[in-house]
Parts: C-alpha cells; structure tokens; sequence
C-alpha cells in the first residue's frame, strides 16, 4: 500500500503493517540517482545542473528524472541552462536578485527584474510568487520578517487566482518589500 | 436622479429635431411612401457624424406615426434571427398598439459596426431582411460608404449634416432656461463652438459645467475647458498632489481612459514620484485593491464595481502619499503594452494548461508549472507522440503551434 500521509490510514490497518516513510529527497539524493542513469544513457551531467534539476523537481524524483530526460533532448551536455530551458521556472538567483533590489529600496531596478521573468521568460505571476515563497527562506533579514513576507506573497497569490493582473499584484509585492527594506534599515 | 440632459431634452416630434430639416423633410417622405403600402425601398439609411440627432429622428417618427418602434443593435450576431422575424413576413399580422393597420419600426442602429463585417455575414443578412420587409426599417451609420452598395441601394438616403454652431447655441439656451440656469451668452457660445456640430456632445458638455449651478459664467466654462483638453501627464501630476478624494477621483475622467488603461500610466509614473517606501507600498496596494476590482469584472461582466476600481487607483493612490513628491518626467506604459502584445501568447499557455489539468486530473497551476514544459519538448522533438497527445487533448492548432514554439 502507498499513501501520502500515514496518520491517515485507519488504525487497525496501520497495526497490521511494517511502516515505511518516505521524506523528499535531498540534492544529494537527486544527484546519486541521476548520475545513475546519466552513464548508461550516455549523457554528460554537470554538478550545476544536478542543482539545477534539484530546485525545480521539488524533492519530486520523478519530476528530476523527466526534466533530466527533456533536458537530454536539447543537448547531450545537461547544464544549468538546458534544465531551465525546459523549464517555466526562473532560476533561483534572478528571484533572489529582485527581491534584493526590492528590500535596498531600489524599486525600479526591481521591476524591470520582474518584467523581465513575466515578459522576455514568459513565466506566469503565480509561479514567480511561488519562487518568491521558495527565496525568503534564504534572504538575510530576521526570522519573524520572513514569516510577515510569506503571509504577504501569499495574500497577493490568492489576489490573483481570484482574477487579478499578474504584473500589478507583483508590483505590489515588490512594493511591500522596499516597505520591508526600509524599515529594517533605520 | 442624475439624468443625462441629452435623454431629458430629446425631441419628441420631428418637428423638434433640432438643426436638420432637409433630413426631416426627406425622412417625412419616405415615411408617407409606407403610409400608402410597400414603397419601393422599404429601408431609410440615416447616416451622418455623432450627435446630430439621426436616432433621435427615428424615435420621433415613430412616436409622431403611432407605429410601435423596435430598436435594435446591430453590432449584436444573435439580433438578426430577431430581425428576420419582426421586420419580416411575421410582422403582417399588425401591432399592439394600433390593430391589424399598425406598422413597426425597425431601427438598426450602428450598423457600420456590424459583427461579421470580415466575411460580410452580417451585412447578408441585413440585405435579405431588407428584401423581405414588409414594414418599415430604418439603418443607421455615420459613414454611408462603409456600408456595401448592395444594402445601400435598398435605402432612401437621408442625410445628417453637422449643426451650425447657431443651432446648438440656441438649444443650449433653451436647456439653460428650463434648468433655472442663468448663463452669459458667451459662455455658451464656447461650448457651442467647441461641440463642431455635435449636438450631443455640446448638451453633455453644459451639463457638465452647469450642473447644480444658478449662474454659469464664462469663468467656468474656461476652466472646464482647460481641464478637458490638458494632456495626460498634467492630470497625473495633479493626481498625485490631490489632498481630497473627490479630487482625486475626479481626475480619473480627466485621464479619458478606461481604468484598466489607466492603471498602466498610474502604476508606471508613481513610483519615480514618490520618495518615502511607506508611501509607495500604500499606493501600491490601492493599486492592488482596484486591479482585483477590474480582475471582478473582467471575469463577470460586473460593471457595477467600475466605480470602486477607479476610486482605488486614483483616490487610494493620491492619498496613500504622506512624504515629498519629486518632480519626474513621465513616461508612457512601457510594460503595460509588452505585456499587451503577450497577453495572447499567455491566454493560449493557459488553455493548454486547462486541458491538460482537466485529463490529467490535477490543477491548471500544477499543469502550467510541471507539464508543459515537457510538452513543449515533445512537440518539438517528436511529431508522432505530439499529434497523439494533440488528439487526446482536443488541442487546436494555436495551442499546437504553442506547444511546438512556432
């Protein structure tokens, strides 16, 4: 039997069984099995883009084995670039570089960093907003901002599954953080 | 009740049609042809500029006639079945009002903005009613030559000219003497001189300087003027010095553009012009407020939340700002009109994520973040897989391309 949740199987089932739980998977993890399948399907795999197929899969080995394979359709050479070519996720770095920008106070620098991800990538506001979530978890600000940000991002996520415009709620987000910024300056 | 003087002052005889009477004469003709049977062409084209009072004509024929009066947009695809019927061989069997002797108006109004114009659909079906008639239809347009000669020569033409600004002058007096409103001559003057024989747009513009006013003078229509033809950065600098809500709003029909295109030049110029975070983050969330307001009525066609949306992004926005305002040079909507030209791109992104989402059972966003992409490999790489999944998935040939990055 499989579940996501053992708490969730009743508990005269759950007597009868041997238990074994699954967590996700780490990078190390990820990269193991990949390799493992890189050699016999002869394909060269950088360590940047084993990070690179880390971030996106989530933990989700399946979801890492169906990347490395679209990956290997572009280029034998599976690099950081080819996992996010096929991939509608902005690398870590572009999200964490706004939202940097953002909380110095430089709005503008900030937005074109967003207009690039929405415009040039093509990426959807609700995905960005879900890598925003991912990326405050690796900024440098206090603990209980973070928890602030993340109740933040998320108001402006509902904002836009209830029909709202990508890139002004976005905006908005990015405005709340030079808010952020500015007051854990002074 | 705030009621549109334009409505209120409509004439109710033809006689009262202001400004036009070779058209009423020759519109009085046609209609005693049909008084006396089939007149050879059933159909009237009206045609002339904004304003000048050819639908107000109809109405008034109708009313002086005693005919019952049907009206319909002609802009709308599900009206010509609604046409076919009442203008056609259904209607012989008389009206309510006046018995088996009785006649019906049919009136399209606008009908140079026919749907279906690209493959002329709409205007065969005009021409096919106009064939059938048996009661009288009248065609209104502003440009007889945008309408095909097939249909125009069905017609009696009658012809709407621009009013002589005397003309206007005269009826905006009379306006001013029945609302109670003492108003100097010149100051209508200007109103009526503005208005370039737009009847209409010349009452619109009286009620708006004159109402809830006894006395209008030329000051206030100054003003007024000044304010109607001052450019869009001028009305957003002042947006952002409004310290009233009224104000604020006010100037949201002074940017004469639709909110959604307003929010665009808003959100674009403020944060250059604001100097305190505090003050850019509360004006962003009005923006917020009101973008999920237009997101409302995007969505249900609930126009009625118009309003709050334009009070958030120009009241919300004025009066979120605490500290100093910098004077910047004010740019168009850069982003706004890129984003425009993927809107398309990301409209058909989203429908091949709903249909994946709906086999696959799982939500459009889990669709969208972890599926298409490896769709779009495969419609790249591999054609045969492609057209099974295209098939599966009932895709059409935008989303197909889509996938493929063509």
């Amino acid at each position: 039997m499989d579940c996501n949740y053992s708490s969730r199987i009743i508990e005269p089932i759950q007597s009868r069984c041997a238990i074994f739980r699954f967590r996700k998977l780490n990078e190390e993890d990820i990269g193991h099995y990949l390799k493992r399948i890189a050699r016999p399907e002869k394909l060269t795999l950088s360590p940047d883009g084993i990070k690179a197929i880390a971030y996106v899969s989530e933990g989700d080995m399946r979801r890492a084995t169906n990347i490395l394979q679209s990956a290997s359709t572009l280029r034998r050479k599976v690099d950081e670039k080819a996992v996010y070519e096929v991939s509608a996720i902005a690398r870590p770095e572009e999200v964490r570089q706004m939202l940097e920008l953002a909380l110095d106070g430089r709005f503008e620098e900030a937005r074109n960093k967003l207009y690039n991800l929405l415009i040039n990538q093509g990426l959807a506001g609700e995905d960005i907003l879900d890598q925003v979530h991912r990326e405050i978890f690796n900024l440098k600000i206090p603990e209980p901002v973070k928890v602030k940000l993340i109740d933040k991002v998320g108001e402006f996520d509902y904002r836009l599954t209830e029909g709202a415009s990508e890139r002004i709620q976005l905006e908005a987000a990015l405005a709340h953080f030079v808010l952020i910024g500015d007051r854990l300056k002074s | 009740m705030f009621e549109p003087w334009a409505e209120k002052y409509k004439p109710h005889k033809l006689s009262e049609v202001v400004g036009q009477p070779q058209a009423i004469q020759w519109l009085s003709k046609w209609a005693d042809f049909w008084r006396r049977g089939k007149p050879e062409k059933p159909a009237a084209l009206l045609y002339g500029p904004a304003g000048t009072g050819k639908t107000s004509a109809a109405v008034a024929l109708a009313r002086e006639l005693g005919w019952d009066l049907i009206e319909l947009n002609a802009s709308d695809k599900r009206t010509f079945d609604i046409i076919q019927k009442v203008a056609g061989t259904a209607a012989t069997t008389g009206t309510l009002l006046a018995g088996a002797t009785g006649k019906r108006l049919v009136v399209l109004d606008e009908v140079d903005n026919v749907y279906g114009t690209a493959d002329r659909g709409g205007y065969r079906a005009i021409e096919n009613v106009l064939k059938q008639a048996t009661n009288p239809v009248l065609l209104i347009a502003n440009d007889q030559y945008s309408i095909p000669w097939t249909i125009r020569g069905l017609c009696f033409l009658v012809n709407f000219r621009r009013l002589t600004q005397e003309s206007i002058f005269k009826t905006l007096e009379r306006i001013c003497k029945s609302e109670n409103i003492e108003a100097e001559s010149l100051a209508i003057n200007i109103i009526a001189e503005a208005a370039q024989g737009d009847l209409r747009s010349a009452i619109n513009d009286l009620q708006a300087v004159a109402i809830g006013r006894r006395h209008l003078t030329i000051k206030d229509v100054v003003v007024y003027r000044r304010d109607k033809e001052v450019n869009i950065f001028e009305v957003l600098g002042q947006l952002m010095q409004a310290t009233s809500a009224r104000q604020a709003r006010a100037l949201l029909w002074a940017l004469d553009r639709p909110p959604k295109d307003a929010i665009d030049w808003i959100s674009e110029n403020i944060p250059r012009m604001l100097t305190e975070p505090a003050d850019l983050e509360r004006a962003y969330e009005a923006l917020s407020r009101a973008d999920i307001f237009l997101g409302h009525i995007r969505r249900r066609q609930s126009y009625g939340m118009m309003g709050y949306a334009g009070d958030m992004m120009t009241a919300g926005v004025a009066l979120s700002r605490q500290g100093e305002l910098k004077h910047v040079r004010f740019q168009a909507p850069s982003s706004g009109v890129l984003m425009g030209r993927t809107r398309a791109t990301r409209a058909v992104r989203d429908s091949v994520a709903k249909k994946i989402a709906k086999r696959c059972h799982t939500s459009s966003r889990e669709a969208r973040k972890h599926f298409l992409p490896y769709m779009n490999v495969i419609f790249r790489c591999d054609k045969n897989v492609a057209n099974r999944i295209a098939e599966e998935l009932e895709l059409e040939d935008g989303e197909i391309n889509y996938l493929a990055g063509v």
